[in-house]
């Protein structure tokens, strides 16, 4: 039955065994361009080997996926329904995928990208508390010149490694540029020492007596710390007071001495 | 192909995270993440691309078997714990509607086992973001991924771009089509093409033993 090839109601092409294109249908125009007249240059470079693979012409009707370059996009899967008569001329319907399928397909890949932006957030989040909470710990261990000779490091917070390893270098640059006799660790606002907060403070006691022989004194320690102190084997030689209040008293009976 | 690769893609493209899990820990257990990626998990996404191209599976199951496989990934390579000689800092991603990333994200994770500091964004990334962010956080290595052929025009832009800024990044092109194609007409002299996984992985360590003789 003889019958227009124009007028066929889908995106049909004629092709000969070498890939020309010989006729196709207004349905196709509307989608492809034909300015070659060859099939390679309606499909993305990498579809024309899977084309080339399926195109052995044989009596079976195809039916397979190929990436086309379109009017509206240069990248569009379609499926293809390819077979071939007595004298190997190749009939080709393009059929555009299924819209299910192909929104199932976009929705699993914006999921994926929600999912690792998501991700990326959460790091950069993670990155952005990690300074913050150096910050904090720096400012939890403030140097205070209190006179001349004195100065005042009020500790907050829990003492572990960490917060000891922020505010170590800044100590040590004040009490070497101010050129203090002595300087006095505040415990008042310590909760919890932690052994590795300990080890690290023995570390900067160290380095301050070596320092022009800077004496150290430690005020308001509480039961708990000195338990603590005492169970991690805390030994160094430092002048303990009760509290802030008698270390300023007494500092100031000696100034009235003087 | 090795079978064990043949097995892991049949697991990907059936969903069966469980024993895909199973076989990637079991070459973990004997194996660095380098060969890992290079003899298991690259041949065997490879095969789920050769099997699209003989029309045994169509493009909604490869997407299922990318889904897996990050999963897979995702699990048995969970967040590096980084040391504390993280000194240098790589960006990593793919051109702005390339989806194809878990190369890239195999990448990532070598590049942060050599001590690296890394930002990886995954797939699809416009220029103007990876400038702005190139510009503001200045890596020392930017790494582009690229799989699709239609996606090379844009890749000129993105060397040309990302190599003329201020402080001259050291710009790395991979992906799969690094290793079918001479990309070399879309980069710079100065631009690394890296045509698989094991020569970036080949790479990074040979970068890690310049620094240490330098520091020598």
């Amino acid at each position: 039955m003889p019958y227009n090839e124009k007028y066929l109601p889908v995106p049909y092409i004629k092709i000969d065994e070498y890939g020309n294109i010989l006729n196709y249908s207004d349905e196709a125009r509307k989608i492809f361009s034909f300015e070659k007249m060859n099939v390679a240059s309606l499909l993305d470079e990498e579809s024309v080997q899977k084309l080339l693979k399926n195109s052995i012409p044989s009596l079976d009707k195809k039916c397979f996926e190929l990436n086309f370059k379109t009017f509206d996009s240069p990248f569009a899967l379609y499926d293809v329904h390819l077979s071939w008569d007595h004298d190997h001329i190749g009939h080709l319907v393009a059929m555009p995928k299924d819209s299910g399928s192909v929104r199932i397909v976009n929705q699993l890949s914006s999921l994926q990208q929600r999912l690792s932006s998501t991700n990326f957030e959460l790091y950069e989040k993670k990155e952005m508390l990690e300074k913050a909470l150096n910050r904090m710990n720096i400012l939890s261990g403030p140097f205070i010149g209190i006179t001349d000779r004195i100065a005042l490091v009020p500790l907050f917070g829990d003492l572990n490694g960490e917060k000891m390893i922020a505010i170590t270098s800044n100590v040590i640059q004040q009490a070497y540029e101010g050129d203090y006799d002595e300087v006095l660790f505040d415990f008042s606002g310590v909760g919890d020492i932690l052994e590795d907060g300990i080890s690290k403070f023995t570390e900067l006691f160290n380095i301050l007596m070596c320092m022009n022989s800077i004496s150290i004194r430690i005020a308001g320690i509480k039961p708990v710390h000195a338990q603590t102190m005492n169970r991690l084997g805390f030994d160094l030689e430092a002048y303990f007071d009760t509290s802030l209040k008698d270390v300023v008293k007494n500092a100031n009976k000696k100034s009235a001495a003087l | 192909m090795n079978q064990n690769s043949r097995e892991l893609a049949g697991f990907f493209l059936e969903g069966n995270i469980d024993e895909a899990l199973r076989i990637v820990r079991e070459c973990q257990r004997d194996s660095t993440s380098l060969e890992v990626f290079s003899s298991l998990f690259t041949p065997a996404m490879n095969y789920i691309g050769e099997l699209w191209e003989n029309s045994e599976i169509n493009v909604a199951d490869e997407h299922l078997a990318t889904a897996v496989c990050d999963m897979v990934l995702s699990q048995v390579f969970p967040g590096y714990v980084k040391g504390e000689k993280v000194t240098k800092k790589a960006m990593l991603l793919c051109l702005e509607g390339e989806q194809h990333y878990l190369g890239l994200k195999m990448i990532n994770r070598l590049f942060e086992e050599n001590d690296w500091a890394t930002k990886y964004f995954g797939s699809n990334l416009p220029l103007e973001y990876a400038v702005s962010t190139a510009v503001e956080w200045k890596p020392s290595v930017i790494a582009l991924s690229v799989s699709i052929v239609y996606h090379l025009p844009k890749l000129k832009e993105y060397v040309m771009e990302l190599e003329s800024l201020p402080h001259k990044p050291l710009i790395i092109v991979g992906g799969r089509l690094a290793g079918k194609y001479d990309l070399r007409p879309y980069c710079s002299e100065n631009t690394l093409i890296m045509n698989d996984i094991t020569t970036i992985g080949n790479w990074l360590g040979q970068y890690q033993l310049g620094e240490k003789v330098n520091a020598i």
